[in-house]
Formats: C-alpha cells, structure tokens, sequence
C-alpha cells in the first residue's frame, strides 16, 4: 500500500466535490485515509500505480461516473525525432531505457508538483527505491537535438541538479546526498560504472541517481523529454506509459523516442494492447452475476476499456496506462468493480458438512478452564523476547546454538523467541506489584528451540503465585492435581535450576523424559525482577 | 457493636488515648477494616479522633538548582550594580519576568539595568521565595504551622511549578469518648461468632446463643480469574466458524519464505519481503522445502508471472509467518494432495502472525489472525461475500460494507469494513478473494478457492467491542486490569 497525497483543487474543478470523492473512491479500490482543506490522503493497492498519479484517479473517476468516454482519448502526436543510443556498458548496468517527448505543456505550480509527486511516488514503490525503475525529466530546449547516449563511465563531469560546481559522476555519488542515498541501486555501488544520459555536448542526468542543472524543469518549461531507466523492461515500458497518459490529460502532446540497443531498434512509447475477450458466462461464472452482453459492455467502458460487442462475446482494449491487465480473470474483476460490490446479490455456499474445533486447541482450552477453576488468571504473552528477559534475569544460560534468533529487529527488545514462558510470568507479577495480592497467573502456548536443524516447538502450560505465604507444598499440590487433569503420569525428582531455590526445586518425569518443572522462585531471581513477595511456580510441558 | 469496634474500644478503654501507630501495632487487623472501624466509632462519637494537617512537598527539577540561586536573582548579578545590558542579549526570561515583578530591574529603550530595590537586594541576597524554597526542601515533615508564615511565597513557588504541596490529614490521636465508655460498658456481646464441629453436634448454640454480626463490616476482597481478553475474543470467532461448518486447521509458526510469501505469487522483490517488515530468522537460516513438485510448480509461475528470474535460495529463508494464509495455502495443497475430499471443502486456522514493526499502542510485533477457504467446484464471488457477511452479522456486527482490494494472492480481491456509526470508527475486518487459477494449478487444484483473512486484535480496540485504548497493555497482563475488565461484545 502507497500513501499519496493529491489537491482538492483538482478533484474540483473536474467537479469532483468532497462527498463525491467519499462516497466514489472507495468503490474504485482508492481508500480515502484523511482529508484536510486543501488534500486528500488515499491508500493505492500496488495494483494499481497509475493511480499515484492525480491525473490517473482523475480519469478513472470521469470514466466510473460515465463523464467521458474511453474512445480516441490516448494517441500519439508523431515521431520526436530523439535517437537514444544504448551502449555495451550501460546495458550491462542497467540494461532497459525508455524515452518520451512533451510538448505544449502549461505548468502551473500545482501542475508541476503533481507531475513530480508522481515520478517520486511512481520510483520509489513501482520502481523498489529506484532500483527497479527511475524516471528523470529535462527541458527540451535545453537539450541538443538529435542523437543522444546512454553510456556508463566514472569520470564524465557536470552539474549536478541543485548544485553550483561541476563534479564528476564518482565524486557525485559518494560526495552528494542523493549519491549517497541510492548508491546501493547501481551494481557494485557504482565501482564498474554509473549510467547516464547524455546529449552530443553534455550530460544530461545521472542515472538513478540525480539530474542536471543544465536543463532543469520550471513551472514555465513548455516541452521537456522523460527518460525512463531500469532493470526491468516491462517496469520501464508500463511508466513511460502511464507518465504519456498523465501529459495527455494535462493536455499536453506526446511525441515518441527511438531506442537504438543492441543493433535493434525500437519506439517509446508502445500504446498498443491486446484485445482481450470475455462473456457473460465467465461473468457470472466468477463473480455470481447475470448481465446481459450489453450491460457487460457499459460496465467495461465505465472502467476505461474501449469495449466492442460481436454477439454475446464482448472484446475489450485495456488503457494503455494499465500496467495489471493480462487475461480475462484482470477484466472481469474490473467488471465486477464497475458493477458494486455492495450490489452483488449473496449466495449462500452449499454444504452439509459439520464444523470441528482442532483437537489440540480443545485440549488446551480444557487445561485453561481446570487453571482458572484452581483460581489462577491466564495471561497471554507474546512468544517474542530477548535473552535479558529470557534467560539473564533467572540466572539461566544462553545457549546461541538452541535458541530461535532473529536475524534483524526494528525493536531493541525482541531478538529471539521465547524458550520458557516463566520469565515473562514472573515480568507480569512485577508489572503487577502494586494490585491486591495473593496474584496467580498461568499461561499456554508454545515455547522454540533449534533440534538439529530444524526448529522445534512444544506447548506448555505455566504458572506462578505470588504472596506472603507461597510455599513449595502449594506449587506441588497444583502441579498434582494438574497432572491429573491433564492425564499425565509423571514422576517428582530432586531437581535443578538457577531459577529456583536448591533443594525446593523438583522436577516432573514422564516415560523417562524431563516434562517439567516447579519449586520456589530464587530470592535473587525475584530481587532482579523487583518482586518483593515469595514466588512459586511451574512449568509443564505436553 | 462490631468485633473489630469492640477490639478498637476495649484498647482505648486501657489506654484512653493513643496514637495511631499504637493502635495499628496493637490490634492486628488490616487498615482498610481498622479505619473503617475508626470511621463508624467515631460517626457514633464512641470516639474522638483529632487529625494533623500534614503536607507533602514534591520539587521539580528546577526547583533543586534555584535553591541555590534563583534565575531572577543571577539575572541581577550579571547585571551587577551600575551595569546595563541590552534586552536583547539576556536569553534569561523567567529572569527577566519575576525580576520586573519584584521591581528589581527597569527596562529602558530596550536596556536593562537595575532599580533600588535590585540593588539592595544584591547586596542582602535575603530573598523570601529562596527562604521558603529551602525551608520546605529540608523539612523533614510540614504542617501547617510551617506552611502559614510562608503562605505568599508558597503561592508564587507553586504558580511557578517548582513545589507542589499536597495536604494529608492523617490520624494524629485517638481517645475513647463517655459514649464510647458506655456503649463499651452495655454492649454485652456474647454467644457463640465462629460455628464449630463441636458446637453444632453438641447444640451448644440453644444455649449460649449465637452473635448477632455487623454485616455492613468490610470483607476482604476476592477477585474472579477469568480467560485473557485475546483468548476469549479468538474462541468466540473460532465458534462462529465451526458454527458455520468450518474445520479447524493449523499450520507452522515459523515458516519458509516459501509458503509465507512463494507459493501465495507475492514477486521476490516485494517491499514486503525486506528485512523491514518482516523477521528473518539467523538461527535457523533456512528451512528445507519438502515439497519438491510444489517447488518446481511454484517456480514456473513466478518466472512466468513475474518475468523475473526466481531463486530457490530465497525461497527457503525461515521466517516467523506474516500471516496466517501461509496456513490456508498449505492446506490448499493437502487438499489437492489427498485422494478424496467431500466438496466444498471449509478450512479456517486462528493464530500468531508477526511483523518487524515499530511498536506503539496501535502496532504490535506479534499480531493474530484468523484465516478461512473455502475449496470446491462452481464458487464465486458471491459466495464469499455471503460468507463473510454471514459471519460478522454472526459476531454481531451488521454494518459490514464489501470494498474492492487487491492482493497478490486474489482475483477479483475484497475488503470487508465495518463502520461503528455510534463511536464514528472504521475497522478493517478483513481481505480476501478468490485464489488466483495460477496459484491453485500450481498447487496441483483444479478447484476453485474463496480465501480471506482478518485482524482479531484490532477487534478489542473498537469502543463496542472491548474499548482497549492500547494494544500494549495486552502483553503487560496487568492483573488489576484483567480482574476488572469488561466484557467482550461480540
């Protein structure tokens, strides 16, 4: 999901008022996030990058709401003239480039901050942070005509955008900010090569990196050239797409570019899609609905196709801006949208069959309800944890070969998942040290650890006591009766841990194996965890 | 009379009078029982209580540095005797203010220099508020024959936020009163308070009689245990799906990348899979993939989908799962394994998921979900929201609108929304679809599948349901709050 912000102003003078766009956008898949006097904040499904695009909501409301029609909308002015020629080395980089020519633009500040918003927004979501897809914008008549080259090198100098003395491309990328922040998008960081663009006399922009100031874009450049790069060619031909559509709505014209790479030559943009043809029995097949051949048409022209009927089979051209429409299923969703959600009829799934609850949860649900019978609360702990937390504070070991370790952390305090739930029972007693005692917990759920290779996880019960009279005698009584209920035969041994006071620790054999274990809480254990009354507690697993 | 009453007269009628300390040593009762039995003697006047005014004086952090010196008082200082500094040098404010005040200082065409009164001050450095400051820091305890004289300048310390005084009266004596003697004297409690094995078979009770107890007298508390708020709001939405015909399923916590993110189409470069949103694991690295048919199917549709080359590497990374659809696409494929299945087949599972997230009161690391499909022949999308409809009105909540959505996993894709009206709150419920033909024919299924999933924590935030104000305190497990919480409506 992408947060975008777009100008109310817009929507407004296209007619679009306030409640219109509450009420519309969500039908379209936009969810509206907030909205304040002068922009509205919307969520965009990746789905959908033309959407990032004011221009692209703009249009698609228009066609939703039968305010224009899909035909003759998107056509190309004629050939630039632009000849971009892909050399070995830029290929090896970043091996895909695409160019757009505009022409008879009137920017406005509005206008023009749209536009960049988009191309920002467009690279750094669509375009992974630019490594996939970069987008730079030049004023054309700063640029010489003709022929222009998409090379790598180090050593080639100019101005970087925003900046006042020449630098080379090495000294740029290590030296500026910019440089700095996408450095990691070029391979090798940029040591075998930085891709630019350039014209006969000079470079153009550096590339995914930062543009020229020799032929920067202003609120009063009437015809400027787009260049798309990156490493995907059908990222790189879906924007040069969508960024044509957006000047076209502006009403700006669009000229194509020739990419010469390879000894193969080819036109930016490629308007031309697929006919893609659905019936109503796929209609109804999917979604649940009956329209006739006539409704399915309107209901696809309302979503931007250009639709045409032969017989009950409806064909459909997609937009050129749509970067999500391969086959039948994309256009029938689509139809479906056009249709409402809200409107489409339930129907009630056949069966007969009989619902059942998972054994293993029932069984510890029943274990849940024999602990708070005996008076204890259940907790819930997250199985998320640190070693401090997890093992320091008891006394007990860390061992890095057995525990579940997280490789990175946006939260200082989770690095592993837990091996024991007492420690996070114990944490709870402080946190509740000032509440009436006597205070009981007990928790169930699944602790990890590392067998071999692969992670094991077990489910245990756990639980503790906290007041002025907690002694081993109470903790063994409920581990007894528990066991009972749980149906566990198990044997009491002398047992051992730092957790737990020598010689009033016991642990719970069954079949031969360690299930368990329980006693009187350190004196040291409680002091770490500031609790200031006796502890008991037990841990069994099954 | 009540025995703790009684216990209370019976000590004062020995001593006549005492302090509290004594009588707390005395009789051993809880405080909350002694008090109120001081409380109810005392409405009765069976008793005199004289009570102490006390104060307790907490400082703020400035208040420790002024009793040195106070801003205004530096301000002069500097200032000193004929000095003249302009205003727009002195970056002490409050200086400058509580000097104005006090007429210490005069501002003239934006100079500052000093009055008579600051002057003389510089020379005594007596400065009441300083005096009072002091007093109150070193006082061991403060009543209000302290506080009196120093009435003016506590007023401007606490208008100033550096001393805040707060007034407790506490029990200073207690002596009996003569109705208290005669009460003592009349009240003849006898007969028999606490019942016996013995008194009961021996009938000593006809005889002696039995004690008549105060039975407004406070009793110690108790407190019920009960479920934790998670765990009853996960068994409520478990039922209404076995309810509906739903079996319960689980699957793997920790998981590989790929059944959490491969095998559900989501591309290999997606924001999603870096380090940022999700937890890698770097013990263990990897998890083997088992399946090797769903491995090379899965592989052919990324390559095909995506255009991209596909890496079995990052496939196999361990990861704790981010949802539980790594659960329903497994169950996909045990379903398309298995040699017979009655249809349609009603699967849901219910459990943790985890997300690298910054942590605050609306966003957790540890998160749970509940995830459902339904597997069959001639299913549609209809059918879905039916489904999903059919189960919200069954927790109660009607006012469910169906949304478009998108996920890599579904075509056509929804989302569920509930609006609570009452409260003005938009809950998510939940995301869904029908599982995409490339993914259920990698899977080996030639069925259709209606899959969704939603947040169950998020639940507990909305005002009708539960009203949490913050998620974090679900993982404190503070007692008082569980003992006192409300119910969960849905």
């Amino acid at each position: 999901m992408a947060s975008v912000t777009f100008y109310l102003k817009e929507f407004e003078q296209k007619g679009f008022d306030i409640d219109l766009l509450k009420k519309t956008l969500p039908k379209i898949g936009i969810e509206v996030e907030k909205i304040t006097k002068e922009q509205i904040n919307v969520e965009i499904t990746p789905n959908r990058p033309d959407l990032l695009d004011q221009y692209g909501v703009i249009r698609a409301l228009e066609f939703f709401s039968n305010e224009r029609s899909p035909e003759g909308n998107y056509q190309i002015s004629g050939d630039s003239g632009m000849v971009i020629e892909v050399t070995a080395k830029a290929r090896k980089i970043r091996p895909f480039i695409g160019c757009l020519v505009i022409k008879q633009i009137k920017f406005n500040d509005q206008k023009l901050a749209s536009v960049i918003n988009f191309s920002e927004k467009l690279s750094s979501t669509y375009g992974r942070k630019r490594k996939k897809l970069a987008i730079g914008m030049h004023d054309l008549n700063k640029v010489k005509e003709g022929k222009l080259r998409y090379d790598a090198g180090k050593d080639e100098k100019f101005i970087p955008l925003g900046h006042s003395k020449e630098m080379s491309l090495w000294e740029t990328l290590i030296e500026s900010n910019k440089g700095m922040e996408y450095a990691s998008t070029i391979p090798d960081s940029g040591r075998k090569g930085i891709p630019f663009l350039s014209d006969s006399e000079k470079i153009l922009s550096m590339i995914p990196i930062i543009n020229s100031e020799a032929t920067r874009v202003t609120e009063k450049t009437e015809s400027i050239l787009i260049d798309v790069t990156g490493t995907s060619k059908a990222a790189v031909s879906d924007a040069i797409n969508m960024l044509a559509c957006s000047f076209m709505d502006m009403g700006a014209k669009v000229y194509s570019c020739k990419i010469k790479s390879n000894g193969k030559e080819e036109t930016t943009p490629q308007f031309s899609k697929e006919t893609i043809k659905i019936s109503c029995n796929m209609i109804e097949k999917t979604i649940g609905i009956k329209v006739t051949p006539d409704e399915a048409l309107k209901l696809s022209v309302r979503m931007g196709y250009i639709a045409f009927k032969q017989g009950n089979v409806i064909s459909v051209i997609p937009p050129p801006y749509r970067t999500d429409i391969f086959n039948a299923q994309d256009v029938i969703e689509d139809i479906g949208i056009a249709y409402g959600y809200d409107k489409i009829k339930q129907e009630k799934v056949p069966s007969l069959v009989d619902g059942s609850f998972d054994s293993h949860a029932e069984r510890q649900n029943k274990i849940c309800l024999a602990m708070i019978g005996l008076g204890f609360m259940e907790a819930v702990n997250s199985k998320l944890t640190n070693e401090k937390a997890n093992f320091d504070m008891l006394g007990r070991k860390y061992d890095d070969k057995t525990t579940v370790t997280i490789a990175e952390s946006k939260t200082e305090s989770i690095t592993i998942l837990r091996t024991d739930i007492i420690p996070q029972l114990l944490q709870n007693l402080s946190e509740s040290s000032s509440e009436p005692m006597p205070q009981r917990f007990f928790e169930i759920g699944e602790v990890f650890s590392i067998d071999g290779e692969e992670p094991r996880v077990t489910t245990r019960l756990a639980f503790v006591a906290e007041h002025s009279k907690a002694n081993f005698s109470e903790i063994k009584s409920a581990v007894e009766a528990v066991l009972e209920e749980m149906n566990i035969k198990a044997k009491i041994e002398e047992g051992e841990d730092s957790a737990f006071i020598n010689g009033r620790t016991a642990s719970i054999v069954a079949g031969g194996k360690r299930i368990g274990i329980f006693g009187e809480i350190h004196p040291q254990v409680l002091s770490n965890m500031h609790i200031e009354e006796p502890v008991i507690a037990a841990e069994i697993e099954f | 009379m009540h025995k703790y009453e009684r216990k209370v007269l019976d000590f004062l009628s020995k001593k006549h009078r005492a302090t509290m300390e004594e009588i707390e040593e005395a009789i051993a009762l809880p405080k909350d029982s002694l008090m109120w039995a001081i409380e109810s003697l005392s409405a009765r006047k069976e008793v005199a209580v004289k009570k102490d005014e006390r104060y307790v004086a907490t400082l703020s952090e400035e208040a420790k540095e002024y009793s040195k010196e106070f801003p205004e008082e530096k301000l002069i200082r500097e200032i000193g005797n004929d000095g003249k500094i302009p205003i727009s040098k002195i970056k002490n404010n409050v200086g400058i203010t509580w000097g104005k005040k006090n007429g210490w200082i005069s501002i003239d065409n934006g100079v500052v220099t000093l009055t008579d009164s600051g002057k003389k001050h510089l020379k005594s450095e007596n400065y009441p508020q300083k005096e009072a400051l002091r007093l109150i820091k070193d006082a061991k305890k403060l009543d209000a024959t302290d506080i009196k004289p120093i009435n003016a300048e506590v007023s401007n310390l606490s208008k100033r936020g550096l001393v805040t005084l707060k007034q407790h009266n506490m029990i200073n004596e207690i002596s009996i009163t003569k109705e208290g003697e005669a009460a003592l004297e009349k009240d003849e409690t006898s007969g028999i308070g606490q019942l016996s094995r013995e008194i009961i078979k021996n009938k000593k009770w006809e005889s002696s009689g039995l004690q008549q107890y105060d039975i407004r007298a406070p009793s110690e508390k108790n407190y019920i245990s009960r479920f934790h708020p998670l765990h009853e709001i996960t068994d409520k939405i478990r039922k209404a799906w076995v309810e509906m015909g739903f079996r319960e399923v689980s699957g793997p916590i920790i998981e590989s990348a790929f059944w959490n993110f491969d095998a559900l189409f989501s591309p290999q470069d997606h924001p999603t899979r870096e380090m940022q949103d999700t937890f890698f694991l770097s013990n263990p690295k990897r998890l083997k993939i088992k399946d090797e048919e769903a491995l090379s199917s899965v592989k052919k549709m990324h390559e095909k989908g995506w255009k991209e080359k596909w890496s079995e590497e990052a496939a196999s990374r361990a990861v704790l799962r981010t949802h539980n659809t790594s659960v329903s696409i497994r169950w996909i494929r045990n379903v398309a394994k298995a040699q017979e299945n009655e249809m349609p087949v009603k699967l849901f599972s219910a459990g943790s998921v985890f997300r690298n997230e910054s942590v605050d009161y609306k966003h957790m690391a540890e998160l749970h979900q509940y995830d459902g499909i339904i597997i069959g022949d001639g299913l549609t999308f209809a059918n879905l929201i039916d489904t999903l409809k059919r189960f919200y009105a069954k927790i109660g909540l009607d006012n469910v609108k169906i949304m478009p959505s998108y996920f890599p996993f579904t075509e056509p894709s929804l989302q569920a929304l509930y609006y609570d009206e009452e409260h003005g709150d938009t809950i998510e419920l939940t995301g869904g679809g029908m599982i995409r033909k490339e993914i259920t024919s990698a899977m080996g299924l030639d069925k259709t599948v209606l899959a969704w999933g939603g947040g169950i924590d998020r639940l507990l935030l909305n005002k009708r349901i539960f009203g949490m104000d913050s998620l974090l305190s679900l993982y404190k497990n503070n007692i008082g709050w569980l003992r006192n919480r409300g119910e969960i409506k849905i």
